[in-house]
């Protein structure tokens, strides 16, 4: 998979592997991609939960979501300034 | 191409209102159905003001609040194919102001001639900001009847058609 990096990233990825860090370019890219993903790994539970609340339609028959009574709430709050 | 308004959406999830059905129909029906973020902010704080449907969701999803808020968006914004569009020039200099966030700066300008509410100007200068950056936007669906006073001054200034259900 071909990644294509923008200067600034791969001189910060050249200091590392100068530093000792990394063994070598592919290495700390690997390490890096791996750190990301983990610090977004909670983007997978909301992806999951879409999929759930899906689900929930389905066996439902209606979206699980009901707000009764918003749209007067919400008009009557655009109404005050 | 559509842009729809907050009222619509909300509409369509209230089973008390009576323009509900006609709400859903229209967001299963339109095609490329544009929202901005003024959209995505007021659901936002629509849903989190629903603390008990909040919590049960959170439950049944076993996930916090903040993360079932979020994924409850993704889900209508997925559920109605609501495409999200963001301002890709975010400022724009008033001649007499500074830079400002364009919509406000389009906003300021627009409130003389098409007398709104602040929220409802603001959507206006969405659209209008939006339709400036290549959106091809004809029409504004929304349920909020406060539109229809600016009409005329919608088509002949922003050429944007109102279309409003109920």
């Amino acid at each position: 998979m071909p990644v294509r990096l923008d200067e600034k990233t791969l001189t910060f990825i050249d200091t590392l592997v100068k530093l000792g860090i990394y063994s070598s370019r592919s290495e700390a890219v690997r390490d890096l991609i791996r750190a990301g993903a983990e610090k977004h790994k909670w983007a997978l539970d909301v992806a999951r939960a879409v999929d759930e609340l899906f689900k929930m339609e389905k066996d439902l028959g209606e979206p699980p979501i009901k707000l009764n009574g918003a749209l007067k709430s919400l008009l009557r709050e655009r109404g005050r300034f | 191409m559509s842009y729809i308004d907050t009222s619509v959406i909300v509409a369509s999830l209230d089973p008390e209102d009576p323009r509900s059905n006609e709400a859903k129909k229209i967001l299963e029906n339109e095609k490329n159905k544009i929202i901005s973020e003024l959209v995505l902010i007021e659901l936002a704080s629509v849903i989190s003001r629903r603390k008990t449907l909040l919590k049960k969701l959170s439950d049944k999803l076993k996930l916090d609040e903040r993360k079932t808020l979020i994924a409850t968006l993704l889900y209508i914004l997925k559920k109605f194919k609501l495409n999200y569009r963001a301002i890709r020039d975010p400022h724009l200099k008033h001649p007499l102001i500074n830079n400002m966030y364009r919509p406000v700066t389009i906003g300021i300008e627009l409130s003389h001639e098409v007398g709104l509410k602040t929220l409802d100007l603001l959507h206006i200068a969405y659209v209008k900001a939006l339709k400036d950056q290549g959106e091809k936007l004809e029409k504004l669906i929304t349920a909020d009847m406060e539109f229809k006073k600016a009409e005329k001054q919608l088509i002949k200034i922003v050429r944007i058609h109102l279309h409003t259900v109920g």
